[in-house]
């Protein structure tokens, strides 16, 4: 909700102050605030039933309370979240707030109570990255009872860099934005650096491309700056591809700004002021948030000519994907742009030379893009104070699949997985076993429990047979077959092959063939030495980076679950019991209760059975009643093999083999 | 433009910087099996049989030679090492599993030493999607009647809608590129059509004035009437008949000159 | 979505192309906006772009035909996209997606449905992962699903 401001073009830092002073009204106003999560996932657990509710309620009762709106918090395993400030107290962060309790939530706050069962964590202080300043938030007393950011698992070992301002600001509203340092390294850089100097920081920062490739940034903007052509450009690649990966999103959703003031850094330093932000199809609320952050920005003429009066000319155009994976490789988001096929080329001369229409273009990660900014006005030396050897800084993981806590975490680079999917996630849901986590996205590998000590950077993460990609983690417990896990992303990388090579087109289809058999038993050992054939040829002759990497799911996991294979080759088994053909359900008679539920759930009704009384508990009379039930029986000739009657026996007399 | 010494199969070449690896290798005699490459075209890089082995100081990879511009001094390139040979019949395996009934395949299969294919071979047709027939028609012809469709494994070639082309001059050079068998031109010289298959496009032939076989589209002629002007006057007559008509020319031509001598 | 007459969609187009001023690269701009307009993309519109962007059919078809987010035939009224996604696929999107066919008595092969009342669409990653397995209608995601919650959902729509 952003004050209906008279905006008039900022030039000076005296002008950005002022409307920071407008933006901390806004998040810190005097009077009770309560922020609802409104990010695509939120929306998807019904945050925007429970705003409107709440908005409801708050208007019938006459309340003083600000209703607001920001993105993503974070811990979207508890959506919807909803963060309450009441003035001069801690923010207590509250999950799984359904739009029912709407009532109850105000009635807590308003009665100084706490909700225990749904209350998370407090904050009694924010940071500002940008400048390193804190806000007193807790200025009068702090909620004892509620444990910090820093104690709770989840958050506690979190750095926020690239999401400092996601859950905290409304992202409708520059004028927050602006409040929490926004803008202010963009006034530095145009005021005080001349654009070598910017390379330079960025170079000693140690920044490598978040997106994937994990290039130094420095160096990419460097050649970029040298190479001959004009008008350059730089590109954001909204694009996110990865199954699994959600965080480019949560930014753009959270805090679209930070990437358009990293692009305009970026911009600088290379020598240009256009740039596209590619976004990809699947993200319209991602799409509407940075259309309206631009027009935002062009009112206060951060965007547009002439910007702080520095001489420089900025403008940046939104172009959409059409629903291709293959469109996050650098030269087919290009084609893209330019209104062709994402068809990739080969890369002898590099995008910096010659990309978009010919041109030298740089392009960058969301995330990278989001960390420039903070690098401008903290320095390379705070910025590398923290991560590993090789790999600077913070990385942002969608930490998803079988963990207790989902949800998006910034961590240096160097921590360890374990720490990632032990301490942050809070272990593997129902305490099952953990059996593998897959990172990097169709690209990467699956990292089995003798690695969960490695620490997490661009070049570990290689060197077991994985990567980092944009950052997906999946977690994969005993219940997860590897070889189905290989068959998934072989179907996706063959549906989202661009079709133009030989290996990548056909190869990925026969080794998706080969696995399908193998899935339902009915492949040979030679099948095995065919499949690692066909994932050599793929890796090392395809055309681009999404064929060369193709095989990684394939690879690892025959490296390190070989055994799953050979049991699904040699026995027609599927030790996970995942695999439909290789699993059969049957249901125990003799733990039969006779309820009738899995008959009653069964989508091809292929169980019969009678119900009443189990046969050891049924008397004479019952029988004679007609009260006696039958054992349940599953037709096996009809079974789809959907499991739902496994997941719904109250007593788990139906057994998986 | 600086040229750029370095070796091929340890003989010593050199070339213009940034000329196209498979061009200086074909230039100087070196055989590289390649399926979509021409030299009146731009390199397209699909096929990937055109691989050879590159090592440059401490790096060695695999390279498709048609798109890799030559820049440094010194590289080492192999175009027929035991590694290189291996990757290109794995790929002749794929393009052969693709269509089994492809002659220029099966005969590169041959060369290779592929003899058997260890996968299902069901392709529908013979084409191996090499893209000579759409960039010929696009690029060169610069009418586009055919293109790609659909992605990945459902990448195919045809007319838009899969119906008969309303912008096709029948010039076959399609047919002409076609590396696999798969574009066929049928002239039945009764009825005086072409049938460009599998497009499912027919034309009109227009026949030669001199010996009456239909040998032009007509929609051809018009193309050339414009593309050429006066110049187009030399297709008037089909080839044979233009070559005896020259042929007869010089004959002329030479009796006069002995005459006068 | 009912198919849509020649007429409409090239008046569309026009409108569409006028819109985007001959900007560079605008041709992926131009068939999302009639994609959005009509749930596909009619063959008069395809033709007619085309025509007013001076492109060769084949060229147009070709983009047409490599992005997922278009669609040459026409669509149902409500648009069911299945996140197909590795956390959904790990957390059961497979039998969510059976679930919402056998709901909407679609065979095999199909995923439109004879009344042209529902297009069930598999998707990539919506990026709700945290929220496996979802499915979105019309745009509206619902996440934490199991088979059960399908008709409740579905019925909403009917």
């Amino acid at each position: 909700m952003s004050e209906a401001l008279q905006t008039r073009v900022l030039r000076t830092e005296e002008d950005l102050q002022a409307v920071a002073e407008v933006g901390r009204r806004l998040l810190y106003p005097k009077r009770v605030k309560i922020k609802v999560g409104l990010g695509t996932c939120g929306v998807a657990a019904g945050a925007q039933e429970l705003y409107r509710a709440l908005c409801e309620q708050v208007a019938e009762r006459g309340l003083d309370v600000d209703v607001a709106r920001t993105a993503c918090i974070g811990l979207c395993q508890r959506e919807p979240l909803v963060d309450v400030q009441v003035p001069g107290c801690s923010r207590v962060l509250y999950g799984d707030v359904s739009a029912e309790m709407a009532a109850e939530l105000l009635d807590a706050v308003l009665g100084d109570t706490v909700l225990t069962e749904h209350v998370i964590a407090r904050v009694d202080e924010d940071e500002d990255i940008i400048t390193g300043s804190t806000h007193r938030v807790a200025a009068e007393r702090t909620i004892e009872e509620v444990p910090t950011f820093a104690e709770h698992p989840f958050y506690a070992a979190q750095r926020r860099v690239a999401m400092r301002n996601c859950g905290i600001i409304d992202s409708d509203s520059i004028e927050e934005y602006i409040a929490r340092g926004g803008y202010r390294a963009l006034y530095k850089v145009l005021t005080e650096y001349a654009p070598e100097q910017v390379i330079g920081i960025v170079s000693a920062s140690g920044l490598r491309g978040r997106g994937g490739g994990g290039f130094a940034t420095g160096r990419k903007w460097a050649s970029c700056r040298k190479a001959h052509g004009d008008p350059k450009y730089v590109i954001c690649n909204a694009d996110e591809g990865d199954p699994g990966a959600y965080m480019d999103r949560s930014v753009l959703e959270g805090d679209p700004h930070t990437v358009l003031e990293g692009l305009m850094i970026g911009g600088y330093a290379i020598g240009t002021g256009q740039a596209y932000v590619y976004v990809r199809q699947e993200y319209p609320l991602a799409r509407q948030k940075l259309l309206q952050a631009i027009e935002q920005a062009q009112q206060y003429g951060l965007i547009g000519k002439d910007v702080f009066g520095s001489g420089y000319d900025f403008d940046v155009r939104i172009a959409r994907g059409g629903g291709a994976f293959v469109c996050g490789e650098s030269t087919a988001l290009m084609a893209s742009i330019e209104g062709r096929v994402g068809e990739p080329r080969a890369k002898h001369i590099h995008t910096v030379e010659s990309g978009l229409w010919e041109k030298p273009t740089t392009l960058n990660n969301v995330e990278t893009w989001a960390n420039v900014p903070v690098i401008v006005t903290r320095g390379a030396d705070w910025f590398a104070s923290v991560g590993s050897e090789g790999s600077k800084g913070t990385k942002v993981f969608s930490l998803v699949g079988k963990v207790k806590n989902t949800g998006l975490v910034e961590v240096p680079m160097g921590i360890t997985l374990r720490e990632i999917i032990y301490d942050v996630g809070g272990g593997i849901t129902d305490d099952k076993e953990f059996k593998a986590v897959q990172t990097g996205g169709p690209s990467g590998g699956c990292i089995p429990v003798e690695h969960l000590d490695l620490e997490v950077d661009f070049d570990r993460l290689s060197e077991v047979g994985s990567m980092m990609g944009s950052g997906g983690m999946i977690v994969m417990d005993e219940d997860s077959c590897m070889v189905d896990v290989a068959r998934y992303f072989l179907e996706f990388l063959a549906d989202e092959s661009c079709g133009k090579c030989t290996p990548c087109r056909e190869g990925n289809l026969r080794m998706l063939q080969i696995l399908d058999r193998i899935c339902k038993g009915k492949a040979t050992m030679d099948d095995l030495a065919l499949l690692e054939d066909i994932a050599d040829v793929v890796k090392t002759t395809s055309l681009c980076a999404l064929g060369k990497s193709a095989p990684n799911p394939v690879l690892s996991t025959i490296r390190y679950f070989r055994d799953e294979y050979e049991a699904h080759i040699r026995d027609k088994r599927c030790p996970a019991g995942v695999c439909r053909d290789l699993i059969e359900f049957s249901i125990d008679a003799d733990a039969c209760i006779c309820c009738g539920r899995c008959a009653n759930e069964c989508p091809v009704d292929c169980i019969s059975g009678q119900k009443g009384k189990p046969p050891a508990k049924a008397t004479k009379a019952d029988r004679e009643k007609g009260k006696a039930g039958r054992p349940f029986q599953i037709d096996q000739e009809r079974c789809i093999r959907c499991g739902t009657c496994f997941d719904v026996c109250p007593v788990a007399a139906v057994e998986r083999t | 433009m600086p040229t750029v010494h370095f070796t091929i199969n340890g003989e010593p070449v050199s070339c213009e910087r940034d000329a196209m690896l498979l061009d200086v290798a074909l230039a100087h005699g070196f055989q590289i099996p390649a399926l979509c490459h021409h030299d009146a075209m731009e390199p397209y890089g699909a096929c990937r049989l055109c691989l050879v082995e590159i090592t440059q100081g401490k790096w060695n990879w695999i390279e498709a030679s048609c798109t890799y511009p030559v820049r440094d001094d010194g590289i080492e390139v192999l175009t027929h090492s035991e590694k290189v040979a291996r990757y290109r019949r794995l790929n002749v395996e794929l393009l052969l599993a693709r269509c089994p009934e492809s002659e220029a395949v099966q005969r590169m299969a041959r060369e290779m030493g592929v003899e058997t294919v260890r996968l299902p071979a069901d392709g529908a047709d013979k084409c191996i999607l090499c893209g000579l027939c759409v960039r010929v028609c696009e690029d060169l012809i610069g009418v586009a009647a055919i293109g790609f469709v659909g992605r990945g494994p459902e990448r195919r070639v045809q007319t838009p809608y899969d119906e008969p082309s309303q912008v096709c001059i029948g010039c076959g050079a399609c047919a002409e590129l076609c590396p696999s068998g798969h574009i066929r031109i049928v002239d039945d010289l009764n009825t005086m059509t072409r049938r460009i298959e599998p497009f499912n496009t027919e034309h009109r032939l227009v026949p030669c004035p001199e010996c009456g076989r239909g040998y032009v589209t007509e929609k051809q002629l018009e193309f050339l009437r414009r593309r050429l002007g006066e110049k187009a006057a030399a297709a008037l007559s089909c080839a044979t008949c233009r070559a005896r008509i020259r042929a007869t020319e010089l004959r002329r031509a030479c009796a006069s000159t002995t005459k006068t001598l | 979505m009912p198919v849509v007459e020649a007429e409409v969609a090239a008046k569309r187009v026009d409108e569409v192309v006028a819109g985007y001023d001959g900007r560079k690269g605008s041709l992926i701009h131009i068939l999302q906006d009639i994609q959005e307009d009509f749930a596909y993309l009619p063959r008069a519109g395809i033709e007619r772009v085309a025509e007013k962007l001076d492109l060769p059919l084949a060229d147009v078809l070709r983009v047409a035909t490599f992005y997922a987010a278009f669609s040459l035939e026409p669509r149902g009224e409500h648009l069911v996209s299945v996140c197909l996604g590795t956390a959904c696929h790990v957390k059961g999107a497979p039998r969510l997606l059976d679930a919402i066919r056998r709901t909407l008595r679609l065979e095999q092969g199909c995923w439109t449905t004879e009344d042209m009342k529902f297009t069930v669409k598999p998707v990539r990653c919506i990026g709700c992962c945290g929220l496996a397995p979802v499915i979105t209608v019309d745009g509206t995601a619902y996440g934490r699903l199991t088979p059960d919650k399908i008709p409740q959902i579905l019925k909403r729509y009917e």
